[in-house]
């Protein structure tokens, strides 16, 4: 059963996304997709040039660029969640304890009140989400180098830090435009994701979270605690750094593509610990994948369920948060 | 024979506290040694000098001649493991995924456990009695059972050197028996068991070898027999224990010794 796991959830994956695809205002039969995919891919399919054209600016232009954050989005978070739950000993973590998420917005907000370009924002938001981890980090090593507590305390305080700059910039944005701007983003929305955008972060995104699933055998270790994972043969300081920089690279990036989505780092972990066990090799592909279905059919439901679009941080939140409170009986067998 | 493990002279403190002063010990292939001191005498911080995991302020320590320092973490796991005492974790991994463990300094960055590692993992348990564990979670199992699981690791991991750290703390009497007697087995095929421990008796009854601390140095090294006596204990501990022996147990041609203290008599 655990064999077939990955494989099960990569088809489903894919079955989703197929799905997400043919949804929308437009509605498109998934015959229609495959054919052409057909007759891009392969060439098969004679397609009338009228409806190549609405094909592609509605799957490629449209459709594809949104689908495609949103299982990024979900994978990243899922798995920078789980890789933190292991190195923090805590299966009460998320992907923001270390301060990622607070700097990453305060770094877009910001870039939205200094500049007009959606690149400097989109920088600044990077810049800012590094800037607020190395902070904690810094924290960390200055009294003790080597001591967990001690980093998850950095993390505290330089999420508050940034979370109170945050205030600052926006009380100072003008309240006509700059502050809903800012408010809009920080409820999590994929509705503004744009082509350029996903050809430039997907890369980057693939490669941290692809990286992050190769250290599953090491975080096991390291879960039992820093002396036994370093008589394993762990360099425990350099895998916690190398997990810390790939986690806060793709966790900045979801804030990048589509603002704060929340809960998602959370409560993935804990659903797929129930499905495939507490064996990171297993439960990092797993969560993934897992993270990534979840966020793409919230993101249908922010965008289908109503006749106008609900911001998809907000479902993240309200449908991940009862699901959670019916499976915590489940979900807490797997680490109490 | 030239020693295994060889500390010179080694001193070590957290902050202003020294916890080892000028420590100096041999360790010779296939002992099995028991450190015994009271809390806070330094034996723990002894165990994690030898697994490189503190560095002492001074002096050195060679591991087969070479400085402790010039291995890798892969290295020196390849070589010595750590059993510390028993523990809950966080995460519920199986008994087999926690034996598995001990293959982790046979990796690489991108490797991943083989069929290889997976017999081995087996052959640990098997020797250890815990194969039918193999599928239960860590953190459902007894203490004594979770123990045995940890020595498995170590023995997975293929290490000479075993380094525990009151090995039998928080079992029941069953339970410390039963692993002492493992240990005793493991010891028997000629692998080195370096432990500290707060009972004289089972230093008596596992050790060739057993070294006293107090406050940081050491005050006697040597067989059990010489080692163990009423002047020592009330050294190192300030109570009155007699070390007696026993030779009248029916069908047993060996002799036993055991601490009993003044009051009980």
């Amino acid at each position: 059963m655990k064999r077939l796991a990955l494989p099960l959830l990569a088809l489903l994956l894919l079955g989703v996304a197929l799905v997400s695809l043919s949804l929308g205002k437009y509605q498109l039969p998934i015959t229609d997709i495959c054919q052409f995919a057909g007759w891009k891919i392969f060439g098969l399919h004679e397609l009338s040039a009228a409806k190549q054209s609405l094909l592609a600016n509605i799957l490629l232009d449209i459709r594809l660029p949104r689908i495609l954050a949103a299982i990024l989005i979900g994978a990243a978070l899922a798995v920078s969640g789980t890789a933190f739950q292991a190195l923090f000993i805590n299966p009460l973590v998320s992907p923001g304890l270390l301060g990622v998420l607070a700097g990453a917005s305060f770094g877009a907000a910001l870039g939205m009140i200094c500049a007009e370009n959606w690149l400097v924002v989109q920088c600044s938001t990077l810049v800012f989400a590094f800037v607020a981890v190395g902070v904690a980090v810094t924290i960390a090593h200055v009294f003790q180098a080597r001591s967990i507590i001690m980093l998850v305390l950095g993390g505290i305080i330089s999420g508050a830090f940034f979370t109170a700059s945050l205030s600052i910039v926006k009380y100072a944005a003008d309240p006509t435009n700059q502050l809903p701007a800012i408010v809009y983003w920080l409820m999590g929305n994929l509705s503004a994701v744009d082509g350029d955008t996903m050809l430039l972060v997907s890369l980057p995104m693939l490669l941290g979270i692809v990286v992050l699933l190769f250290n599953g055998g090491r975080l096991n270790a390291m879960s039992m605690g820093e002396e036994e994972a370093q008589a394993l043969g762990i360099n425990v300081g350099r895998v916690r750094m190398i997990v810390i920089v790939l986690a806060t690279l793709i966790s900045a990036l979801t804030v990048v593509i589509g603002g704060m989505i929340g809960w998602v780092g959370l409560i993935i972990p804990h659903i797929c610990r129930m499905i495939v066990g507490p064996d990171n090799r297993l439960l990092l592909p797993a969560a993934a994948l897992i993270g990534a279905v979840y966020l793409l059919v919230v993101d249908n439901v922010s965008r289908l369920a109503f006749s106008f679009e609900i911001p998809t941080g907000i479902v993240t939140s309200l449908i991940g948060i009862p699901f959670f409170v019916l499976v915590l009986n489940n979900a807490h067998r797997s680490w109490r | 024979m030239s020693a295994l493990i060889q500390t010179l002279a080694i001193s070590f403190a957290y902050h202003n506290r020294k916890v080892l002063h000028e420590v100096t010990l041999d360790f010779k292939q296939g002992e099995v040694v028991s450190l015994l001191g009271p809390n806070g005498s330094g034996k723990t911080t002894l165990l994690k000098i030898l697994l490189g995991l503190l560095k002492p302020q001074s002096g050195s320590v060679r591991f087969e001649g070479r400085l402790l320092q010039s291995y890798a973490r892969n290295e020196l796991a390849q070589r010595i493991a750590y059993v510390p005492q028993v523990h809950r974790e966080a995460f519920a991994y199986t008994v087999a995924d926690v034996v598995l463990m001990g293959r982790m300094p046979y990796h690489g960055f991108f490797s991943t456990y083989s069929a290889r590692d997976r017999e081995i993992a087996e052959g640990a348990m098997a020797r250890l009695n815990i194969l039918e564990l193999q599928n239960r979670a860590y953190t459902e199992i007894s203490g004594g059972e979770r123990q045995l699981t940890l020595i498995a690791r170590a023995v997975a991991q293929g290490a000479n050197v075993f380094i525990m750290d009151e090995p039998v703390n928080g079992l029941d009497y069953g339970n410390q028996m039963r692993l002492l007697a493992d240990i005793n087995g493991l010891a028997k095929e000629g692998l080195t068991f370096i432990m500290t421990t707060h009972f004289p008796d089972h230093a008596l009854m596992t050790a060739d070898r057993v070294i006293l601390f107090k406050e940081g140095t050491v005050i006697a090294d040597g067989a059990p027999e010489t080692t163990i006596t009423k002047e020592t204990l009330h050294a190192l501990y300030r109570i009155d224990v007699h070390v007696a022996t026993i030779t009248a147990i029916p069908g047993h041609t060996r002799t036993g010794r055991v601490c009993v203290p003044a009051w009980a008599l």
